[in-house]
C-alpha cells in the first residue's frame, strides 16, 4: 500500500502577481493526474509545511494555482521564485459537476479569491460553448483591486460568457456597478427549471446567493457550492475539514446545496 | 469454532504461546494506580484480582475476587494502531522522499467488547470506508491478533448495551474468554484462534459451565444503567444544532480534550514538520489533536469555532450524529472513559438525554 502523503516534485515555471497580496503559481509537473474545475492541491514548502490551494485554470502544460499571502506556509511560498522548487500531491476532491448539465443555462457566482475556483468552469465552458446555453458570471469583489485575472475578461466575453461584476467599495476610474454580488441578479435572466448555478466565496456571500437562486426558483440539487475549512491532510483522516456529517477534502468541497442544507449558514459548524 | 474450559493457572501459556508465534503481546497492566494497556513480557505483569470504581471524575482500582473483574482505565488500543506520534515522511532540502512504514506484530489481550468495537471504527475511518488508504495504520493493523475478555463487571459509566458493543463480545476477536468462578471458557473465532487454543490444556465444558456463563452474563447486562437512546439519533440531535443547552453544557466544559484523548476512536490529528537543527532534513509528523482546541477549526489563522458550546456540539455530534453520515454507523462505543476523564463529571449520556427531552 502506497504512502498517501507522497509529494511529487513541481517547478515554479511562472510566478504572476495578480494584485499585493495574490500571485499566480505555474507550476510543471511531470505525470500530473488529470483533474475537474473545483478540485484541489496539497502545495508544500520544504519545511514549512502543506496547504491546501484549488486548480485556478484547466491548462495542462502547468499547473495553475492561485495563492493569496494569509499564512505561515503562504508567506514562505510567496519568497520562493521562478525556478525553485515545491511539492505538490492531489488532485483531490470533488468537483463542480458541469458535463451533467450540458444544454442548460449556467450562472456562476464568484467572490474575492473564489473567483479562483470559477475560472476553470469558465475556461471548461468555453472549451464547449456550443453544448450549453447562456452562461452568466457574476464576480464582486472588495475593491476593484481585489478583481482578479483582469487580463482574462475579454478572452471570456469572446468566448460567450456574459460577464457582470461589482466592487464594495469603488475606486477612482472604477465606473462600474457598486454593490454586493447578489445585486448583479437583476442584470440575469433565468430560465430557473433549465438553470443550474456554481458558486465560490466567503461562506456569508454563498449564504445570499444561495437564498437568491433558491428564490429565483432554483432546484436545491442544481445549486453548488465550493465550501472552504483546513485541510491539513486531504485524505480524510485529520478531522480538520470536518463540516457536518462530511469532510470537506474528500466529500468535498464542492457540494450540492441539498446536501448540505441541513448545517449550511450555522454559525460556528 | 471450537470451545474449551481452561483451568485458571493455564491462561499464563496464552502469552508464551502467542510470543512464540513473534506477537508483540499488549495486555492491561496495573501502573501508577490506573488499568493501562501496555506490552507485556509474560503474563505475571497482567492485572489480575482487581476490580474498579469509575463514575463520573472518578477512578479507583481496588481489591477484586475475579482476575479480571475491571474494565479499562484511559488508554485504549488506538495508542498503538494510531499512535499519539506518528511519522509520515521524510523530506530533503531537494524534495526526494523515503517513508519509514513502522510495522508491528501486536496480539491484544484482554479486549472488552467497546474496545473491540473501536477496531472496526477506526478500520473503516483509515482504510475499510477511505478511498485514500492509509499505510501507516495499515502496517500496524494487519497481523492484529485479538484475545477479548467478556466483561463480567461493567464499570458504573459502561453504556455498551446502548451502542451494541458488549457486555460481552461474540464472534468478532480470534479468542473469547469469559471468566468462571473455577476456570475460563475460552473461544476460538478463527483458524489461528484455533491453533493457539489447542496449545491450552482443557476439557470440554459442560452444561453447568454454560449455564454459569449465561448467568454472569445476565448479572453483567443488567448492571449497566447509563442508557442512550440510539432510535433516530442522528437527525434527532441534528435538529439541536441551535439548542440553548450547549452554551449550558460550555459552562461547564473546560476544553481540555481529555474526553478526545481517552476516546477510542477520536483520530483527529495534525500534521507538523519537524526540522532537523541543520535544515538538511524535515520529518512531516501527525501528532493527535483534539476538536476542543480554539485553533483546531482555524481557516487562515481565524478560528471558525471560537466558543466552547460550538467545540462540545462538535464533539458530541460528531459521535453520535455526523459520524452516522460519514461512516455509516456510531463513532460512540459506550465504554464511558469520556464520562470517568471528565475533570469536571460531564455525562455525555446525560447530556444527550437532556437535548433529547428538552433542549
Amino acid at each position: 500500500m502506497g504512502n498517501p502523503f507522497v509529494l511529487k516534485r513541481a517547478l515554479i515555471e511562472e510566478v504572476v502577481e495578480e494584485n499585493e497580496n495574490t500571485r499566480r503559481f505555474l507550476l510543471k509537473v511531470d505525470g500530473f493526474s488529470e483533474f475537474k474545475p473545483g478540485q484541489f492541491n496539497m502545495l508544500y514548502v520544504y519545511a514549512q509545511g502543506e496547504v491546501p490551494i484549488s486548480i485556478s485554470s484547466m491548462r495542462r502544460d502547468l499547473i495553475e494555482h492561485t495563492v493569496r499571502l494569509v499564512g505561515e506556509v503562504t508567506e514562505d511560498l510567496f519568497l520562493l521564485k521562478e525556478g525553485d522548487y515545491i511539492g505538490i500531491r492531489g488532485p483531490y476532491g470533488t468537483h463542480f459537476p458541469v458535463e451533467r448539465y450540458e444544454g442548460w443555462d449556467i450562472v456562476l457566482v464568484a467572490g474575492g479569491l473564489g473567483l479562483a475556483d470559477i475560472k476553470p468552469v469558465v475556461e471548461y465552458l468555453i472549451e464547449r460553448r456550443e453544448v450549453y446555453g447562456r452562461v452568466f458570471l457574476l464576480v464582486g469583489a472588495k475593491n476593484p483591486s481585489g478583481l482578479l485575472y483582469k487580463g482574462d475578461y475579454k478572452k471570456w466575453k469572446e468566448g460567450g460568457i456574459e460577464l457582470l461584476l461589482t466592487v464594495d467599495k469603488p475606486a477612482e476610474g472604477w465606473s462600474g456597478h457598486v454593490g454586493v454580488v447578489t445585486e448583479l441578479f437583476k442584470f440575469v435572466e433565468l430560465e430557473p427549471h433549465r438553470t443550474v448555478g456554481m458558486m465560490c466565496g466567503p461562506e456569508v456571500m454563498m449564504y445570499f446567493t444561495t437564498k437568491k437562486l433558491l428564490k429565483l426558483g432554483l432546484s436545491k440539487g442544481n445549486i453548488y457550492l465550493s465550501m472552504e475549512r483546513h485541510m491539513k491532510c486531504a485524505v480524510g483522516t485529520c478531522g480538520h475539514c470536518q463540516f457536518g456529517y462530511t469532510f470537506v477534502c474528500k466529500d468535498g468541497p464542492i457540494f450540492s446545496y441539498e446536501r448540505i442544507k441541513p448545517i449550511f449558514g450555522v454559525k460556528e459548524l | 469454532m471450537l470451545e474449551k474450559l481452561v483451568p485458571k493457572e493455564e491462561l499464563g501459556n496464552l502469552i508464551d504461546l502467542l510470543k512464540e508465534r513473534g506477537y508483540t503481546v499488549v495486555a492491561p497492566v496495573i501502573k501508577d494506580g490506573v488499568i493501562l494497556f501496555e506490552e507485556v513480557g509474560s503474563f505475571s505483569e497482567v492485572a489480575r484480582g482487581v476490580e474498579e470504581e469509575q463514575e463520573k471524575g472518578y477512578y479507583r482500582v481496588k481489591e477484586g475476587e475475579f482476575w479480571f473483574g475491571y474494565v479499562h482505565g484511559p488508554n485504549s488500543l488506538k495508542h498503538f494502531l494510531h499512535p499519539p506520534r506518528t511519522e509520515l515522511i521524510r523530506i530533503k532540502p531537494d524534495l526526494s522522499q523515503e517513508t519509514l512504514l513502522e510495522r508491528k506484530k501486536y496480539a491484544f489481550f484482554g479486549v472488552r467488547g467497546c474496545d473491540l468495537a473501536s477496531l472496526r471504527i477506526l478500520d473503516d475511518v483509515f482504510i475499510k470506508k477511505n478511498p485514500h488508504k492509509d499505510s501507516h495504520y495499515s502496517a500496524l493493523r494487519e497481523d492484529v491478533f485479538t484475545v477479548a475478555v467478556n466483561c463480567t463487571h461493567p464499570a458504573k459509566t459502561c453504556f455498551c448495551t446502548s451502542m451494541g458493543t458488549g457486555p460481552f463480545t461474540e464472534g468478532k476477536s480470534d479468542l473469547t474468554i469469559t471468566e468462571l468462578k473455577e476456570a475460563f471458557l475460552i473461544r476460538a473465532f478463527t483458524e489461528e484462534g484455533e491453533e493457539i487454543l489447542e496449545g491450552l490444556r482443557g476439557e470440554v465444558p459442560k452444561e453447568k459451565d454454560y449455564e454459569e456463563e449465561r448467568t454472569l452474563r445476565e448479572r453483567a447486562v443488567s448492571g449497566i444503567r447509563r442508557r442512550v437512546d440510539r432510535e433516530g439519533l442522528p437527525r434527532k440531535l441534528l435538529e439541536k444544532l441551535e439548542s440553548p443547552l450547549w452554551k449550558e453544557i460550555a459552562k461547564r466544559c473546560l476544553a481540555c480534550g481529555s474526553c478526545a484523548m481517552v476516546c477510542p476512536t477520536c483520530f483527529c490529528y495534525e500534521v507538523v514538520d519537524d526540522i532537523s537543527l541543520d535544515g538538511s532534513e524535515s520529518v512531516r509528523l501527525r501528532r493527535w489533536d483534539v476538536c476542543f482546541r480554539e485553533e483546531f477549526s482555524a481557516i487562515h489563522g481565524i478560528p471558525l469555532r471560537s466558543s466552547i458550546a460550538s467545540r462540545y456540539r462538535q464533539w458530541l455530534l460528531h459521535k453520535f450524529s455526523y459520524w452516522v453520515g460519514q461512516f455509516g454507523e456510531f463513532g460512540c462505543v459506550g465504554c464511558g472513559r469520556c464520562i470517568t476523564w471528565c475533570p469536571v463529571g460531564i455525562d455525555i449520556t446525560e447530556e444527550v438525554g437532556r437535548l433529547l427531552s428538552d433542549g
